[in-house]
């Protein structure tokens, strides 16, 4: 199996750090050394280009935001990136600033060939609101060349290297200003015309720097990448260009970091049960939200819809401009089964979805499951664990299928208790006298009794106080 | 005057027994002679079912117990969400629940009751959502219904007469009365697919199903292990205390323990 590397660069990188936080595009240009780097679709509408000055550019489009490049936020973004591609190759090499290449020959057959690979590489970055141009070709190096000329060039074959790469511009290659003018003053505007030289000669003109390049290039001299390794923690920050004022707003931009962790994640093999969100203000300290799931689980979705939740339940006490999503503890989690019978019922949500849904609003306290204890006194003789958790079942007959919290004294009369009129008792006594070694010991004598609108009590005298009566459960 | 008809027709609120479909995937009650009457032969399944009941503890839980004991040992679940009082686990169990299969839902406000009900139908996670809705308008009924359709999921509306006055968009409405007798009856006042009210005759106090046997592990075993341990079915013993009810005479306990030991007891404690 022969290697086939894809390059991919991301030439709007110092943009992209702010544009992906927000939905639409923004009207914005980066600055790096009191020259535009990088605009806008909008801005380069009104006539805004790259390399002008601030104030030219504000006098074509007065509403211009113009922010400061931030290179820290960019390397982490590509550092965030190459976590991610590790879920379609076990190889991927950074080249900052802007590009990355990955080894793609091995992990095509496992996304269904190359248009299958090509197409879910595609989503996933455009679900990262980041724009790009790729290659693919038989060397790193070659890759990295037609990414640098406009991308969209995927060829497989090593013969075609040579003939391919002829027809490239030399300022495809990593030039000096110097190489680039001795170059042109010898006439050689393509890659093709360096090739026709003698190496040797072009070496000692022109440095080998050059000749390097073009031998790594046509696979002639070894081309070592460095494997990117991933960090074992999360840490996701997304600047937003304007302040978000709403929680859809801050949801979009969460959904972005969120797609980052779940990249992340499935590089790794791993999963997160729980994750830390800091929502950024101007003039306020963060907010800090701990978002939870019932599990391990590196699905993004889930973790998005815990967090509409919190959201909607707690307003924002100040307009957001950052997120920090952060993850301590990713663990190994394997990939779940999928069951090859029920292909009908993928779409229902699983039980841990529905709870986190449900607690994220109600509080976890809300929502538990049922279960029995073995003990003799009613009102101990179940709880509520954790759902799915009670193993234990202890059938009791004979039992109201409601229970009061506390049993309810019922007023007497000739010693017979009453509710809603005289209860006639049906079945009974019961004797229940249990629990002295806690302290909260009981003696009961229980009946089931009917009343007189016909429903169905569980009611017992106090062997300690006799001649009370308590109401205890419906039979419901 | 045949358009102004029409367009009452149209109008979502009216409801006419022949149009709608009269099979409908259901469960079965557990009472043969409910099933004969409902269409379908049972508890309509992904639908909303109302039961109406004027007092507590009149077997409203009872006339459910069958049926959800059949649904907790399929695959799914089952929620009892804002129940009035505590479902006692061991009585659920001993009617056939499989309790490791319950979620427990208990909102603090009426609008989250509502929201978590809706939440449940549609996840589709569970086989059936038995709640107790209180005060509940015609549209979050509609509501309800669409997402018991939506998540393939029997939805039980436990109501009183007070609460259910106002006409309900629900697939099946039953009301269940209980005379002093202890006769219970049942009223199927809006019932698809079938016509006119009808009324029926159940006996709700007498247990229909003794404990089943709980698998062990209940779900989380893998294949073989589960097989093997299952296979010698284990039921639980289920003896009733008092084979036959006590005459009339017998009210007051006949049985009287000499009582000092205990109180010695009590003062050593």
């Amino acid at each position: 199996m022969s290697l086939l590397w894809q390059a991919l660069r991301f030439p709007e990188l110092p943009l992209d750090v702010f544009r992906r936080g927000c939905d639409d595009e923004p009207l914005m240009a980066v600055v790096d050394a009191q020259r535009l780097l990088t605009v806008s679709r909008t801005a380069a509408a009104d006539g805004v280009s790259p390399g002008m000055r601030p104030a030219q550019a504000r006098s074509l489009s007065p509403d211009l935001q113009l922010v400061q490049r931030r290179p820290d936020l960019e390397q982490d973004s590509l550092r965030r990136l190459a976590d991610g591609l590790l879920q379609f190759s076990g190889w991927v090499s950074r080249q900052p600033p802007f590009e990355l290449v990955l080894e793609i020959g091995g992990s095509q057959r496992l996304f269904g060939g190359m248009a299958g690979l090509q197409q879910q590489l595609n989503r996933h970055l455009q679900q990262l609101g980041l724009h790009w141009q790729s290659a693919v070709a038989p060397t790193a190096a070659a890759a990295c060349l037609f990414c640098r000329v406009g991308g969209d060039t995927l060829f497989t074959e090593r013969e075609a290297l040579a003939a391919r790469l002829a027809a490239l511009p030399i300022h495809a290659m990593e030039l000096t200003p110097a190489q680039t003018r001795a170059l042109s003053g010898l006439g050689l505007l393509t890659l093709g015309d360096c090739l026709r030289l003698p190496a040797a000669e072009l070496g000692r003109r022109l440095g080998d720097t050059l000749s390097e390049q073009l031998q790594r290039a046509l696979g002639e001299r070894p081309d070592p990448r460095p494997n990117h390794r991933p960090r074992p923690v999360f840490h996701g920050e997304l600047a937003l260009p304007a302040a978000a004022h709403d929680s859809a707003a801050v949801l979009f931009a969460l959904q972005r970091l969120l797609r980052d962790l779940q990249a992340l994640l499935t590089g790794l093999q791993a999963g997160v049960q729980r994750v830390r969100l800091r929502l950024l203000h101007e003039d306020h300290a963060a907010t800090p939200l701990l978002l939870g799931l019932q599990g391990l689980s590196r699905d993004g979705e889930r973790l998005l819809v815990v967090a509409r939740e919190r959201l909607q339940r707690t307003p924002l006490k100040a307009p957001v401009t950052g997120l920090i999503l952060e993850a301590r503890h990713l663990l190994p989690l394997t990939a779940s089964p999928t069951d090859l019978l029920r292909h009908g019922q993928t779409a229902r949500m699983s039980w841990q979805q529905l709870t986190e849904r449900l607690g994220a609003r109600l509080g976890e306290a809300a929502i538990s499951g049922l279960g029995t204890v073995a003990d003799h006194r009613p009102e101990r003789a179940w709880h509520m664990p954790a759902p799915a958790s009670d193993r234990q079942q202890t059938a009791s007959p004979h039992r109201p299928l409601w229970l009061l919290p506390e049993p309810q004294q019922l007023a007497c009369r000739n010693g017979l208790p009453e509710h809603h009129g005289q209860l006639q008792l049906c079945q009974g006594p019961e004797r229940i006298e249990s629990g002295w070694w806690d302290g909260q010991d009981i003696s009961r004598d229980y009946y089931q009794a009917r009343a007189a609108d016909g429903s169905r009590l569980w009611v017992f005298q106090d062997r300690r106080q006799p001649g009370r009566w308590f109401l205890h459960g419906y039979f419901g | 005057m045949t358009d102004a008809l029409h367009e009452l027709l149209r109008e979502p609120r009216i409801w006419r027994a022949t149009s709608a479909p009269v099979t409908t995937a259901a469960t079965a009650t557990g009472f043969a002679e409910l099933d004969a009457r409902l269409p379908g032969g049972g508890w309509p399944q992904a639908a909303l079912t109302e039961v109406i009941h004027a007092q507590q503890g009149i077997g409203e839980l009872q006339l459910l117990m069958p049926a959800l004991a059949r649904l907790s040992r399929a695959s799914r679940w089952i929620a009892l969400i804002a129940p009035p009082h505590i479902p006692y686990a061991p009585a659920l169990a001993a009617c056939g629940i499989d309790l490791s299969r319950i979620l427990l839902v208990r909102p603090q406000r009426h609008v989250d009751t509502l929201w978590a009900v809706e939440q449940a139908l549609r996840a589709g996670t569970c086989a059936a959502v038995i709640c107790w809705p209180g005060q509940a308008d015609a549209s979050a009924l509609r509501r309800l219904q669409l997402a018991a359709e939506t998540g393939d999921c029997a939805g039980f509306l436990l109501r009183s007469e007070t609460d259910a006055a106002q006409p309900s968009p629900a697939t099946l409405r039953v009301r269940l009365r209980r005379d002093t007798e202890g006769v219970s009856q049942l009223d199927l006042i809006k019932c698809r697919g079938n016509v006119g009210p009808q009324s029926l005759q159940l006996k709700l106090d007498t247990p229909r199903v003794q404990a089943l046997p709980v698998s062990w592990p209940p779900h989380g075993g893998r294949g073989r292990e589960r097989m093997a341990e299952t296979a010698p079915a284990r039921p639980a013993i289920v003896r009733p205390l008092y084979p036959k009810p006590r005459s009339e005479q017998a009210r007051v306990p006949q049985l009287q323990l000499p009582l000092d030991g205990e109180r010695q007891l009590d003062r050593m404690h």
